[in-house]
């Protein structure tokens, strides 16, 4: 999926997950483990420093350890905004600061923005690392009662849990509809890629409809609200 | 089209999540409305939300062999409305923070603020007022489509500007980050915002050729859209009149002081300043009228129903 984490690997970690054997940090309540995610995630925002983005950041990465998670899994998890972070940190370098290092062109990379670059980049690692130490050590069905009782809006969580279960699953119909498309040759040319993809868009809308239709008569049929 | 994480920290952080916060309590009273009145399209909020992730991930090809991904928060506004669009635009963030680093949680209320209300709220409102002015449904659409994406970048550029101008050491003024990042967003989200244009047009009219009676019980199509385009129209043809008064004010000296003054005069009573003299006050009269009518204006808006009677059920809730 976007060329990041894929419906495969999600069904791998959530295997993992339920399995008998949960080493470390994942026998831990699921209440604890997002409340300290969030507090590590908000300290991190609230001050940013980096020398505590830093801190915060190896302290995901020794639960992480202390938990046997899939090294892939958390590269994935952790490395999954490289991209965007480098150009920000790029544009730090160049959008703020008062003392001049390089010079090329028009362009002036500063100390003070190589700092802040850094510190952008530090708070992201850190942030990504928690998440990894959240959800590849708590089975996501925890967090949603978690979520319920800290009473948070019924209809938002339970949003939440449906849209977890249902997107991937829309996913994969798209792509099963573009491999389909591409092969009758509906990727030709922008213009008809355009009307693949608004044609697709609306298939799977349609689809989407009907199932929420068919989920609520079965949720019903089971005597559910 | 998502501020990255990283860039907005401290005190903005902080405003923007409780910003954030607050348009998703308002949107999830919305969503609650919408579940008493239909239970039967609760797991279709959450397909709607499944739906906004996905769209946001869909590949748009774009200049130079590249190609990006649409916001989606649009397209969710008009067919589910703007506040249900809101909520699970916050929702799909939410979820795309924290699996795939798709904006971040630092930025997520910000990202709330642009994608939720430019792009859902201006997309929604975009298509509204396009077919109030008898547009057709994909052209309507796909104006919703563009507004919502425009306003998305315009909202985006004003808080990242506001946020790095305000940074320590920056380089540029407020309006220097703000004609730079303008100027950045142009050849990149510039076709962005074309084939999300064209995307989101495509996508309603291709949803409406097939299966009409899904956007009629959305209340995305309505059944009589020529009375507010015509509506819409006696407001524009009324505003050249609304210029005349303005013109005339300073020959017409009013009822007062032209008639009931000078029979006063002829008949031996001298003005005086009355008791109250509300007329140094500036002009209250004027603002208790204005007052007044903002007054009923809201309350027949609100009890529109009772005068003209019930819409549908389906409108009532999915079209707020």
């Amino acid at each position: 999926m976007s060329g990041k984490l894929s419906l495969r690997d999600y069904l791998e970690i959530e295997t993992r997950l339920f399995s008998n054997t949960r080493p470390g940090w994942r026998r831990a309540c699921a209440g604890l483990k997002m409340a300290l995610a969030a507090g590590a995630i908000a300290a991190n925002v609230l001050v940013a420093d980096l020398a505590l983005s830093l801190i915060l950041c190896g302290a995901a990465c020794a639960i992480l350890i202390h938990s046997q998670v899939s090294l892939r899994h958390a590269l994935i998890f952790i490395l999954a905004p490289a991209w965007a972070t480098l150009i920000v940190m790029a544009g730090f370098s160049i959008g703020f600061g008062i003392t001049p290092l390089v010079s090329i062109g028009p362009v002036t990379v500063y100390r003070e923005g190589i700092m802040e670059g850094l510190g952008a980049g530090a708070r992201v690692a850190c942030d990504m690392s928690w998440m990894a130490a959240l959800f590849l050590t708590t089975p996501f069905t925890e967090q949603i009662q978690t979520l319920h009782r800290i009473r948070i809006p019924a209809v938002l969580v339970d949003t939440l849990a449906f849209m977890y279960r249902y997107v991937f699953l829309l996913w994969d119909e798209f792509d099963r509809q573009m491999t389909a498309a591409k092969a009758r040759g509906g990727w030709a040319g922008p213009a008809r890629k355009m009307d693949t993809i608004g044609r697709i868009v609306a298939q799977i809308f349609l689809q989407a409809y009907d199932r929420a239709c068919r989920i609520n008569f079965s949720m019903r049929a089971r005597g559910g609200a | 089209m998502h501020i990255t994480e990283g860039i907005i920290t401290g005190v903005p952080a902080a405003a923007y999540t409780a910003a954030g916060l607050g348009l998703m309590a308002v949107g999830a009273g919305r969503m609650t409305r919408f579940v008493e009145g239909h239970p039967e399209h609760k797991p279709l909020l959450s397909m709607g939300g499944a739906f906004i992730f996905f769209v946001s991930l869909v590949p748009i090809p774009a200049f130079t062999g590249t190609c990006s991904h649409p916001c989606g928060s649009p397209l969710a506004g008009i067919l589910l409305g703007p506040w249900i669009g809101i909520a699970l635009t916050g929702l799909s963030l939410l979820l795309q923070a924290a699996f795939f680093a798709h904006g971040g949680f630092s930025t997520w209320g910000a990202n709330i603020v642009t994608l939720g209300v430019g792009g859902a709220f201006f997309g929604w409102l975009a298509y509204r007022i396009g077919r109030s002015l008898g547009l057709s449904i994909r052209a309507a659409a796909a104006a919703g489509g563009l507004v919502g994406d425009v306003a998305t970048y315009a909202i985006a550029g004003l808080s990242l500007s506001t946020v790095l101008s305000n940074s320590p050491n920056p380089q540029y003024s407020w309006s220097g980050y703000l004609t730079a990042i303008y100027t950045a967003y142009l050849p990149t989200q510039g076709p962005i915002a074309i084939g999300e244009m064209v995307v989101t047009g495509l996508a309603i009219h291709y949803i409406h050729q097939r299966r009409p009676e899904v956007l009629e019980s959305l209340g995305v199509i309505r059944a009589r859209p020529k009375i507010a385009g015509a509506a819409a129209l006696l407001l524009l043809a009324a505003l050249p009149l609304a210029l005349v008064p303005l013109k005339a004010h300073a020959a017409f000296l009013g009822m007062d002081e032209a008639v009931n003054e000078k029979l006063a005069e002829n008949a031996g009573a001298a003005p005086r300043v009355p008791y109250l003299d509300t007329e140094s006050w500036g002009d209250l009269w004027n603002f208790l009228l204005l007052g007044a009518g903002a007054a009923c204006g809201f309350i027949i808006g609100r009890r529109w129903h009772l005068l003209f009677g019930e819409k549908s059920p389906g409108k009532k809730s999915a079209d707020p």
